[in-house]
């Protein structure tokens, strides 16, 4: 196999390109399957995922791609990387990454960013900003349900 | 901020606590039934169940309020054998009983444990009360009170078919079984065990839907299997010698421990697989005891059950006001190790009362209560 083989070249939606190592990218099922079906050049255009999100998922990638070809880290490294990597992302940044993992269909990036939300959504407040949706019952209704589900406040 | 597609809502959501459920069902209407169907409260459950913990039910009996108190923690299984020799168990509720009620352990399976409390109205009127707890919400239920007599015995099963659970109350009078579930619950007659005149002796074990218990049957002993879904019975054969034993799931399928301490601190352990009621298979195994101050025979050690991987667990089963921390033990037949876990987190009141600790090996979250 040549050099330009082994590489690969991801586009963000804003035009920005990264050449990463095909075993790399090849973790992102979407990507497996594009090559696979040679539907692709060296060159592949990913419209929905921004240059930003795009370098951390790479990052991501690389780290894993590493692991599993060489063994030289321990699953423990490996977890503490992954608990530093999204420890001090934001919100909006973690959504971001779990589109980017759903689309990218990266199953061990998803299952880490949607347990990193499920891990930083404690009050109702962060629920409803998650969501970003409206209460919809009314005062008598929200009073009736929160009653059925005291049991659950009480810490 | 950007849109998230309910599908992946649905799969953060599963990785809640099942405390933070109950509290977003108050959130909206949509989401107040999506945590409510089935489809959800079966994600929330296999995800809870490919990482079992250990489950930890403190006993406390409060004379002066005349009752009891349990208080619930939990801890991931030890990471590998050789591993960090502590964990760190979180609190996980807290059950405090009206006056003058004494709770005591009935049964567990799949995520909820049973109580029972018995009550004296009247000279050969004695009710039992069952309550059913789920130990990660703290959420409680009663059951409909039942007349009960000598010899009565509660079981509660789990049928993963229906993903009903089940509570059977065996006694001199008759067998009779209550289904959880929404709705007016009520104890139902049933036919009884095929040798009547029974009387059963031990706590029982559910795997994969049938629940296992010891009987007696005029002087001759029997395991009965008791199928969950279709309630019928089934006996099976085994030696005496086995009824000093503790009932255990080993891999899925049903066994009996028995642990017995022979001379020169050794501890032997005796366990029979039953692979189905024809084929029995029996090891033994002679553990030395290397001069563990905590696993001997002054302390209350039993089997809690055995891991996926097949490692037998042993816990103290009370404290004894002794202040040294509670340990749980794994002992690998395979290897012949025995690995002693120190379990931090319980507070320090706890070693001032004379508990009593249960421990389960396979526990996992139930989001589905019994009302």
């Amino acid at each position: 196999m040549s050099k330009s083989e082994k590489k690969i070249v991801l586009k963000s939606l804003d035009n920005e390109a990264f050449e990463v190592e095909k075993a790399v990218a090849l973790q992102s099922q979407t990507i497996w399957v594009m090559c696979e079906d040679k539907c692709v050049g060296n060159e592949i255009p990913l419209e929905n995922v921004t240059g930003q999100i795009l370098a951390k998922v790479i990052d991501y990638c690389k780290k894993h791609a590493v692991v599993d070809g060489d063994g030289d880290e321990s699953s423990e490294e490996l977890k503490n990387w992954d608990t530093e990597f999204t420890k001090n992302m934001d919100q909006s940044t973690l959504f971001n990454m779990i589109l980017a993992a759903n689309y990218l269909n990266i199953k061990s990036l998803l299952n880490l960013t949607c347990q990193a939300v499920a891990d930083k959504t404690k009050t109702i407040d962060e629920f409803h900003t998650f969501l970003n949706i409206e209460n919809n019952f009314t005062p008598e209704e929200e009073a009736q349900i929160c009653q059925e589900n005291l049991w659950a406040f009480d810490d | 901020m950007n849109y998230i597609p309910i599908d992946l809502i649905i799969q953060i959501s599963s990785r809640l606590p099942a405390k933070s459920i109950a509290r977003f069902r108050c959130v909206s209407k949509l989401w107040s039934s999506t945590f409510h169907r089935s489809y959800f409260t079966e994600l929330f459950l296999t995800r809870s169940s490919a990482h079992p913990r250990l489950l930890f039910a403190l006993k406390r009996d409060v004379p002066i309020d005349r009752n009891s108190e349990w208080l619930f923690f939990s801890s991931t299984q030890p990471p590998n054998p050789y591993g960090k020799a502590s964990l760190l168990a979180a609190s996980y509720s807290h059950l405090k009983c009206p006056e003058d009620t004494w709770l005591d352990f009935c049964g567990y399976v799949s995520g909820l444990i049973c109580f029972t409390h018995d009550v004296w109205i009247a000279k050969g009127d004695e009710r039992r009360v069952h309550v059913i707890c789920n130990p990660s919400t703290g959420q409680y239920a009663s059951l409909p009170s039942l007349k009960i007599y000598r010899n009565s015995r509660s079981y509660l099963g789990f049928d993963p078919i229906d993903k009903q659970f089940k509570v059977l109350s065996v006694a001199d009078d008759g067998h009779k079984i209550l289904t959880l579930g929404i709705g007016e619950m009520s104890w139902r007659k049933i036919q009884c065990c095929p040798l009547s005149l029974s009387r059963c002796f031990s706590q029982g074990i559910c795997i994969n839907g049938v629940l296992y218990y010891f009987a007696q049957f005029d002087g001759t002993y029997r395991i009965v299997c008791f199928d969950i879904k279709s309630e019928n019975y089934k006996l099976i054969d085994v030696e005496l010698f086995y009824f000093e034993g503790k009932l255990i799931n080993y891999k899925g399928e049903l066994s009996v421990i028995l642990w017995k301490y022979g001379d020169n601190g050794t501890m032997e352990l005796y366990m029979l697989i039953l692979e189905d009621t024809e084929k029995q298979r029996t090891s033994k195994y002679v553990y030395t005891l290397e001069d563990d101050k905590y696993f001997d025979r002054y302390n209350e050690v039993s089997v809690a059950g055995v891991t996926a991987t097949g490692a037998i667990v042993f816990s103290v089963r009370r404290m004894r006001r002794i202040r040294k921390p509670f340990r749980v033990f794994y002992f690998n037949p395979e290897k012949d190790t025995l690995q002693s876990i120190k379990i931090k987190g319980f507070g320090a009141e706890f070693y001032a009362w004379n508990n009593e600790i249960y421990t389960f090996v396979d526990h996992v979250k139930q989001l589905a209560t019994s009302t």
